[in-house]
């Protein structure tokens, strides 16, 4: 079988690689021995169980976890190794959270069957106790790899990584939290310390390679986009290597197609982010080959 | 639809290994077609149930759509003309005063139509309290600037035109100080609002924001609209 690539730009930007020809049919992939598992991922939750009303003024109808569960449900059926994924911000956002104090969250993620999830700066919003308390209702790791909480009552409570295997492809997965100082009051967060998320990212994306994992993907509750120096997902693309994959949240942002950046050794990275509330559900589809692409690596142009 | 026809691809290397990735459907909408879970309903039931009482407590209408949008909108405006003339009825001060909140703490829309108690948790969900900072003439200009760099933040009783922070009554060569009415989470380095740091003093009137919203909006039986620019670049 000729499957000789022919490599351009694309509008996505010049960091794309597009394969111009029909490719990748399920009957193909299966003949090459390839893998595929699908990720699907949320961020920025914010406590909303419910769907939104009818008549709310941006997303009518949109939402809730009862629907999610459908959706992934169903997904999981068509589908045989699902991963599922969140990027932080579960807490605060509707009377459940004020009321509650996260525990529905929790119990309803562990139900949906999360595999990981990253702690967001509002996952502080019950306080360092607070978000011990609900977790205890969680079934899934926190991910935090540049939180230092050997000082807290979350020491232990998160991990910097996890590593899953799915229909034998090796996953390693690890989160970066934003920076707390001047966003959570000090009295919520107390004597957490937060560490350098580039520095942080690269440690363990290179643990996890080493690890041999095939995939690596970062938990980023940072941000898609920020002004000035400060750090966000598409300069943790750009300054980090070895991940392949960056799941983000924080700044509400809506993408309607991953984005592509370059990482710096110039290979591709991707980063998605679904915007908030749970409006909608994440979905990226891998497909690993192996064997496959003999020759050199590719380059990204 | 043929998934070739739209499909982008990415190839990713990682060890000897390749990776596809498939970007085509990457956001699936949690629209109304999706049928909702009855394993996840039986759990949410008893919470929602305990909760429906409170929360779906009628607390005024509304005609519009109230939306958070830069540099000024008429969601930032009401919520803060509400803070200001809640904290002002019962406060009382000696120098011009002005309200400042932060567009981040703006978490949703008021909805045209019922507006209940929920709503105004799910509008202003943390628990911040009002707090009454005075502050020194000299500092205007950095307000000024914080304003003008983030875009727009909700106010009420001033405005900025021309670059320039203008509260109302404040007269540059008498007032050698004023008061602005914000939150805790301002107050204590929230969102960088350095300016803050160099209060005179700070007075607690012991009112939660979010209380001071739901009293307002039960006066107003229907929602004030005010779409006044007041932040005009």
């Amino acid at each position: 079988m000729n499957r000789s690539l022919f490599i351009k730009n694309t509008v996505l930007g010049s960091s794309a690689l597009v394969l111009s020809r029909p490719v990748f049919s399920k009957n193909n992939l299966s003949s090459l021995k390839s893998k595929k598992i699908t990720i699907l991922h949320t961020n920025d939750t914010h406590s909303n169980i419910d769907a939104f009303p009818d008549n709310h003024a941006k997303y009518p109808g949109l939402g809730g976890v009862s629907k999610r569960h459908a959706l992934i449900q169903k997904i999981r059926k068509e589908e045989e190794n699902v991963l599922l994924l969140d990027a932080g911000d579960v807490f605060q956002g509707t009377p459940y959270f004020n009321t509650f104090k996260g525990v529905l969250e929790m119990k309803l993620m562990s139900k949906l069957g999360y595999d990981a999830c990253t702690m967001g700066n509002h996952d502080f919003d019950a306080g360092l106790e607070g978000f011990y308390k609900a977790k205890k209702y969680a079934n899934f790791p926190f991910l935090c790899s540049n939180y230092d909480f050997s000082q807290t009552i979350l020491n232990n409570s998160t991990q910097k990584h996890t590593i899953i295997k799915r229909g034998g492809i090796k996953i390693g997965i690890f989160g970066i939290g934003v920076e707390l100082a001047g966003l959570v009051p000090k009295d919520k967060y107390g004597n957490s310390k937060y560490l350098d998320p580039i520095e942080c990212a690269n440690k363990e994306a290179l643990i996890l390679k080493e690890k041999k994992c095939d995939l690596i993907i970062c938990l980023s509750h940072l941000g898609y986009e920020q002004k000035g120096e400060k750090i966000s997902d598409l300069k943790l693309a750009k300054y980090t290597e070895n991940i392949h994959l960056i799941i983000g949240g924080h700044t509400h942002t809506f993408l309607n197609k991953p984005t592509i950046e370059k990482n710096s050794r110039n290979e591709a990275v991707l980063i998605n982010q679904v915007g908030w509330a749970g409006v909608n559900l994440g979905r990226i589809d891998i497909e690993i080959e192996s064997g496959y692409f003999s020759g050199k690596p590719l380059e990204i142009r | 639809m043929k998934r070739s026809l739209f499909l982008l691809s990415v190839v990713l290397i990682s060890c000897s290994k390749n990776i596809i990735i498939l970007t085509d459907k990457s956001s699936l909408p949690l629209h109304e077609s999706i049928a909702s879970s009855k394993d996840i309903d039986s759990i949410i039931k008893p919470y929602k149930d305990s909760m429906e009482k409170e929360m779906t407590a009628l607390i005024a209408m509304s005609d519009y759509d109230f939306i958070a949008k830069k540099p000024s909108s008429n969601l930032m405006n009401w919520v803060a003309d509400a803070t200001f003339t809640n904290v002002i009825g019962k406060q009382k001060l000696d120098a011009p005063v002005f309200c400042l909140l932060n567009f981040g703490s703006l978490r949703s829309t008021i909805n045209k139509g019922k507006v209940t108690r929920g709503d105004l948790f799910t509008l202003m969900p943390f628990d911040n309290q009002v707090v009454i900072v005075q502050l020194p003439s000299t500092i205007i200009m950095d307000i000024e600037n914080y304003i003008l760099n983030t875009g727009g933040e909700p106010i009420s009783n001033a405005i900025i035109e021309n670059k320039k922070l203008v509260i109302k009554d404040f007269m540059p060569n008498k007032n050698k100080y004023f008061y602005v009415i914000t939150s805790d989470y301002l107050l204590n380095g929230g969102d960088r609002m350095t300016f803050f740091e160099k209060k005179i003093k700070v007075i607690d009137p012991n009112i939660l924001l979010r209380d001071a919203l739901i009293e307002e909006a039960f006066k107003q039986k229907k929602l004030l609209k005010s779409i006044d620019l007041r932040i005009k670049e």
